[in-house]
């Protein structure tokens, strides 16, 4: 079961391969916990962060396993900032349908952002330096 | 997350266990409760005490069983939700779509009630 992470500054590194996910998020729960994060708290951000990894493999890399998935990880007393990067084509977030709407309700997909975004503080996207998508999250700890 | 199926009184159940996050596992989950529907399966329930969270693959698995069984006029039941994956459902408003038992025994028996 060994999925090896590698370390950058702040954060890891890994292929765009989903058997990487259940690793990042024992990665994220670990540092949270170090950082004094209540277990409800933990359990949110990890399933957000999944989401975007989630993405960053499947639709920004296209599981194309040359291509690397970094997450970066910013922690100051009860706050913490996470950044999801691909090297993928970027996309455009705001036209994502609702995942709320009509049909949509009942489809299988589309509801990872949208669920991501209501676990967390706040979610900014931007592209990277190769036009990758990057993502911003930031969460508050509950006062 | 790790999953098994039984049948109790012509019920299916399935049982996940772990927190379930998109990858291999997942998508066995999914085919599994597919081919059961194919097969003829049309009452099940989804025990769900042993997962402490899911993300939107946790959710799509749902979805597609709910799916699957309404379009065979078969039907879904949930047992033993916990807290966050409530959360997560209601998130999505998609609590109304799901019939939710607080035991496995009384999802079951849910089937030969009228509701
Ligand atoms: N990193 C990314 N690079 C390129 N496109 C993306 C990226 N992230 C999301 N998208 C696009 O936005 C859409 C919506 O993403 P979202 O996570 O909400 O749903 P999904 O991944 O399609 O389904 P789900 O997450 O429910 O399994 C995706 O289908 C994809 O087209
Ligand atoms: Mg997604």
């Amino acid at each position: 079961m060994a999925r090896r992470l590698s370390k950058i500054p702040h954060g890891v590194a890994f292929p765009s391969d989903q058997k990487f996910l259940a690793a990042v998020d024992r990665y994220v729960e670990q540092e949270l916990k170090k950082a004094g994060f209540g277990k409800d708290v933990i359990a949110d951000v990890a399933i957000s962060v999944s989401e975007f990894v989630n993405n960053a493999i499947l639709h920004g890399n296209r599981q194309d396993e040359s291509k690397l998935v970094r997450l970066e990880l910013y922690h100051a007393p009860g706050q913490v900032t996470i950044c999801v990067e691909d090297e993928g084509e970027g996309f455009e977030p705001d036209k994502v349908a609702s995942p709320l709407e009509g049909e949509n309700l009942l489809k299988e997909v589309g509801r990872g952002i949208f669920i991501a975004k209501m676990l967390v503080d706040s979610v900014e996207f931007s592209r990277g330096e190769k036009g990758g998508t990057r993502v911003k999250l930031f969460k508050k700890l509950p006062v | 997350m790790k999953f098994k199926t039984d049948e109790k009184d012509g019920v299916v159940i399935v049982t996940p266990k772990g927190k379930i996050l998109d990858g291999s596992d997942t998508n066995k989950m999914r085919d599994k409760i597919e081919e059961l529907v194919r097969i003829g399966a049309r009452r099940m329930v989804i025990d769900l005490g042993g997962v402490p969270h899911m993300d939107s693959s946790g959710i799509r698995i749902l979805v597609a069983a709910l799916n699957g069984l309404r379009k065979e006029g078969g039907e879904l039941r949930l047992a033993r939700i916990t807290t966050k994956v409530e959360d997560l459902i209601a998130i999505t408003q998609l609590t109304g779509q799901f019939k939710t038992h607080p035991s496995v025994e009384e999802a079951v028996r849910g089937f030969s009630s009228p509701n």
